[in-house]
């Protein structure tokens, strides 16, 4: 057996229970019990948007045949046909105040005040999960064609913009009324 | 599988469809004293009509202008479809009342009207 030093002589050394509790501390952060939420994050108009998971039921292509009725509003394209049912079609830039978008982009099949329509959105950017603890109330600020639809605000870590979250009811209510 | 006899016409850059039942006759003039015209009735926009299907309200005969030839179809029952609550809060006019659309390709989107919620609501400055 050579000399060596005395472990309690060596800076670096540490006993089990100091190791030990070094990592107690990297595991305990995580609260898997905290309440999420699941959102479909989208763009429209160059702006990012959200709408509650459960009230999108479907993803569907942009490029899906559109049947055009005459003499509606601009928000209404028309009506589209899934697997046997006849659904309407709108875009909600006229609704919140954005200008119009170009391009095809993807169609959401949205619930929303006990009625159901497609959707059509610019990007679809990602289905995810988010902590309820993330959404934060809507700011006085927020613009007043916006701020009837829009129930939170979430930002994320690296966004430029904070992302509203959609209303589908307020939406899909006001659409009735006549607005948008 | 059952289906609804319609006549059937092109109006606005669509194909439009009415119960025959609420269709009397189809003439090239105007020969009630009321009258208006498809477009007029629903879009308020004027337009010429060689055709002219008479219909009948609470008051009687009345004519409704197209601006081209008609024809007998049968809709399948199958295809024809109710407008979906957010276009019906929007439609032009409360006879819009459904669509039709079959899975066959031959078979065209047709906008169906219910020929009894049509009617000229007030004398027609239309001139024929």
């Amino acid at each position: 057996m050579t000399d060596s030093p005395r472990p309690d002589s060596d800076p670096q050394g540490m006993t089990f229970e100091q190791a030990l509790s070094e990592r107690s501390h990297d595991t305990a952060i995580v609260d898997v019990d905290e309440p999420s939420q699941q959102v479909v994050l989208f763009q429209l108009s160059g702006q990012p948007f959200a709408l509650p998971g459960h009230a999108v039921s479907e993803i569907l292509k942009g490029d899906t045949s559109v049947y055009f009725v005459p003499g509606l509003p601009n928000s209404t394209e028309g009506v589209i046909h899934l697997r046997g049912t006849i659904e309407s079609l709108i875009t909600l830039q006229p609704l919140l105040g954005l200008p119009a978008s170009q391009g095809e982009g993807m169609l959401l099949m949205v619930k929303g005040a006990g009625i159901r329509s497609a959707v059509r959105i610019d990007q679809l950017d990602d289905v995810c999960e988010l902590p309820m603890s993330a959404f934060k109330t809507p700011p006085e600020t927020l613009t007043s064609t916006l701020r009837p639809y829009v129930s939170a605000l979430w930002q994320s870590d690296d966004a430029r913009h904070a992302t509203p979250l959609l209303d589908p009811d307020a939406l899909f209510q006001a659409y009735q009324q006549g607005l948008g | 599988m059952g289906h609804v006899t319609c006549v059937c016409f092109f109006a606005s850059g669509s194909r439009w469809a009415m119960e025959a039942r609420h269709v009397r006759r189809i003439d090239s003039a105007v020969t009630q004293p009321r009258y208006t015209t498809l477009e007029q009735l629903l879009f308020s926009q004027p337009s010429h009509s060689s055709r002219w299907l008479t219909l009948h309200d609470a008051q009687g005969a009345w004519q409704l202008g197209i601006t081209g030839d008609s024809e007998i179809i049968h809709l399948p029952s199958t295809a024809i479809h109710p407008l979906p609550p957010l276009l019906a809060a929007r439609a032009p006019h409360p006879a819009l009342c459904g669509v039709a659309l079959d899975e066959q390709p031959e078979q065209p989107f047709t906008l169906l009207l219910n020929g009894e919620r049509l009617s000229p609501l007030q004398a027609s400055t239309y001139q024929p």
